[in-house]
């Protein structure tokens, strides 16, 4: 409970510096390729490893899809939502996770950004070769840290852009009969609005 | 709209004088857990909890002088549990149902008169229906209740150092119940593990007038200085009882932003009708008020505009408090309670509160009390069933850049007061079929404590002529595991901690046209 607590806290103050930190109302900015609402998804190679009732169960490497949506709140800080969706396997077992999360992130470098979240996840599996099909598993608190690249391979536009964004997640679910701690890594194709061009701060002409 | 329920509020103005407001909401959490319990699950049929609440406002100023109202408003509430083989709830119960359903309306007409700087007045009627049910197997109780309630509130202003509020609050219940229930335990004893021998009462249409007048003056004899002496009239005719209470309250402010402020008052509580207190078969008719002296004193302090810290310690002494009695009547049966409780209350309270800016509002809220009471016969006092002995609340609201939002709320309390059962320590009953737990001191321990995080998020989108709110409340974002109560094995020799509810998101959608 301590380090469950400990962890989130740990999240939730990163969430909170993303939100807090983006204080000062916004006006007129100049256009960039991240900029506005993103939208997207992608696919990912999961590897989560379980622990069940006290016993280690080691990993059940499977793969998944994530969708996000969100809006940069200032040039760095953005708020938005993430679900993902996986199916994992070890032997016989066969089983199925993911979650619901509110994220933060944070801009570090360049198109590099961090991000942080909390949500509500879960995680079930079953012994397809056994004739009790009970589904083990549970749900629970869900956190992620993690870390993005956005690339934008085609044409430039004023303003957003289409984006090829690798991602490295790392998510905790402690709750439940079954813990986990899992990483997701994969590739998302992000679609970045932009501004409508009376919010830009253009140069005059 | 939420994963829980649905709703919808429409507000419209009629001419310059009047306007409406009207609000239904319903809610599908049953459908949805209907659809997720397995077909092999032990129950033939079930109504999920579910609800449904209905509210109308109307406004109309005539002139300036007046002003009417008119607030109607209800809910019903429903829950069904029928299971497949109901002995597997005890050899004690028969049939095979657990059910709860409560419904009330009220209609409330307000007048308020403010002909001039010195004297106003507000009128306020209500009329009221409630009913509701409980069954769990063959043990079953069932009410209905036509309330009416009168209220009016006159003040008259002479000067700027003396003004005089004035009122009735009257009202009417007309009850009618049926009852058939072992009877429940009241505060103070152990839980029961074996069903009692059920009790049966039946009352048709009693009538129950609660007649109420109070009187305040406003003293303001210094600058800075307010004396609020009062005194309050009532009578409770179902224990035909008349009580004089009298109040007062004082308050200085010290400087521009500090005040210190003090009370003292006497206070009484008719017998409780809904637990039976006075029914002849569960208690006893001729019980009589009870009674409480509060003393307060605290301190004021708005270091700036939009901050305000306020501690105040309190004391509450209780005297004629309705305690359990072994006692006999002379006729030979049970008095089952009587008068002859007491108990004391102190502590104190901190808030701080900070007002909406632009980007911030928030609140703390910390009470730290002690809650004992001294049973009847008894000369020794006892922690309270009920004692709480830490309550933090802490809630922040901050407004984000485009139209987003972020709310927390943080809750801590202390576990309620729990009487230890003794581990390996139950007798097997014969009769029953069951073991009976063996005690230890009376709430010599207390559950874990109760704490929970909620986080929100909101998004809201302004177009021309609608606005459309996006929101995702987490509630026990960290999942914790808050005790209800304690729950043991068929023997008793094993222990755990009955869960509340774990992390649940609410996502949502609010449109306002």
């Amino acid at each position: 409970m301590r380090r469950q607590l400990l962890f989130g806290l740990a999240v939730l103050l990163v969430f909170s510096a993303s939100a807090a930190g983006s204080a000062r109302a916004q006006d007129l900015e100049p256009p960039r390729e991240r900029q506005g609402y993103w939208v997207g998804a992608g696919g990912f190679g999961v590897f989560p490893h379980l622990n069940e009732e006290g016993r280690n169960r080691g990993f059940y490497p499977g793969y998944g899809f994530t969708f996000r949506f969100g809006q940069l709140l200032t040039e760095r800080l953005g708020l938005g939502l993430q679900f993902d969706m996986g199916t994992i396997s070890k032997g016989s077992d066969k089983g199925a996770l993911g979650g619901l999360i509110m994220e933060g992130s944070a801009r570090l470098w360049r198109n590099l950004s961090a991000h942080a979240g909390l949500g509500i996840g879960y995680v079930d599996v079953s012994d397809s070769k056994s004739t009790d099909t009970t589904l083990r598993g549970g749900a629970g608190s869900y956190y992620l840290l993690g870390a993005s690249y956005d690339f934008f391979p085609l044409p430039k536009l004023l303003t957003g852009g289409w984006a090829l964004t690798p991602t490295v997640d790392f998510y905790i679910m402690p709750d439940g009969n079954i813990h986990t701690y899992t990483f997701f890594a994969g590739l998302q194709i992000l679609r970045w609005l932009g501004f409508a061009r009376e919010k830009l701060l253009l140069p005059e002409e | 709209m939420s994963l829980l329920d649905s709703g919808i509020y429409v507000e419209a103005p009629i001419g310059d004088k009047a306007a409406v407001a009207a609000a239904v909401r319903r809610s599908y959490i049953d459908w949805l857990l209907n659809s997720a319990i397995p077909s092999n699950a032990p129950i033939t049929d079930i109504t999920l909890p579910r609800y449904y609440d209905y509210q109308f406002l109307a406004n109309y100023r005539p002139a300036p002088a007046h002003d009417l109202r008119l607030f109607v408003f209800g809910s019903d509430d429903t829950f069904r549990i029928v299971f497949r083989n109901a002995g597997q709830a005890g050899t004690e119960v028969a049939g095979n149902q657990v059910a709860f359903s409560t419904t009330f309306f009220r209609a409330l007409a307000t007048y308020r008169y403010v002909p001039s700087d010195k004297f106003e007045n507000t009128f306020r009627i209500s009329q009221g229906h409630d009913s509701g049910g409980f069954q769990a197997f063959q043990f079953h109780s069932s009410y209905t209740l036509d309330i009416t309630h009168l209220r009016d509130t006159a003040r008259y202003e002479w000067s700027k150092k003396l003004a005089l509020t004035a009122g009735l609050d009257c009202g009417y219940y007309r009850v009618s119940d049926n009852v058939y229930m072992p009877s429940a335990p009241q505060e103070g004893q152990e839980a029961r593990t074996t069903y009692g021998p059920a009790q049966q009462t039946s009352v048709i249409g009693a009538n129950v007038f609660l007649p109420g007048a109070f009187a305040e003056l406003e003293l303001r004899p210094i600058k800075g200085l307010l004396i609020l002496p009062g005194l309050r009239f009532d009578y409770f005719s179902d224990i035909s009882e008349a009580t004089w209470a009298p109040r007062l309250t004082v308050r200085y402010q010290l400087t521009k932003p500090v005040a210190l402020k003090g009370g003292v008052g006497l206070f009484y509580q008719e017998p409780d009708p809904y637990t039976g207190q006075t029914d002849k078969n569960f208690g006893n008719p001729d019980l009589k008020a009870e009674r409480a002296i509060h003393y307060s004193l605290g301190v004021e302090w708005r270091p700036r505009e939009h901050l305000h810290l306020d501690l105040t310690g309190f004391y509450k002494d209780l005297s004629n408090w309705i305690s359990t009695t072994t006692a006999i009547r002379a006729d030979g049966t049970p008095l089952h309670l009587d008068n002859n409780g007491a108990g004391r209350v102190y502590g104190m309270e901190v808030v701080a509160r900070h007002d909406l800016t632009a980007k911030f509002t928030g609140w703390l809220a910390y009470t730290l009390s002690h809650a004992t009471r001294r049973d009847s016969g008894s000369t020794t006092y006892r922690l309270f069933e009920y004692d709480q002995t830490h309550i933090l609340t802490v809630l922040g609201i901050y407004q984000l850049p485009r139209n987003w939002s972020v709310g927390a709320r943080f809750r801590l309390v202390s576990g309620d007061p729990s009487t230890p059962v003794v581990m390996g320590g139950a007798v097997f009953n014969a009769s029953s079929g069951q073991y009976s737990p063996s005690f230890g001191p009376k709430y010599s321990d207390r559950l874990p404590p109760f704490a929970q995080f909620d986080l929100r998020v909101d998004k809201r989108w302004i177009f021309n002529s609608w606005m459309l709110n996006a929101y995702l409340d987490l509630q026990n974002v960290f999942d914790r595991a808050n005790p209800e109560a304690m729950q043991y094995n068929y023997n008793y020799t094993k222990q755990q901690v009955r869960q509340g509810l774990p992390i649940y998101p609410i996502l949502g959608l609010r449109g306002e046209i």
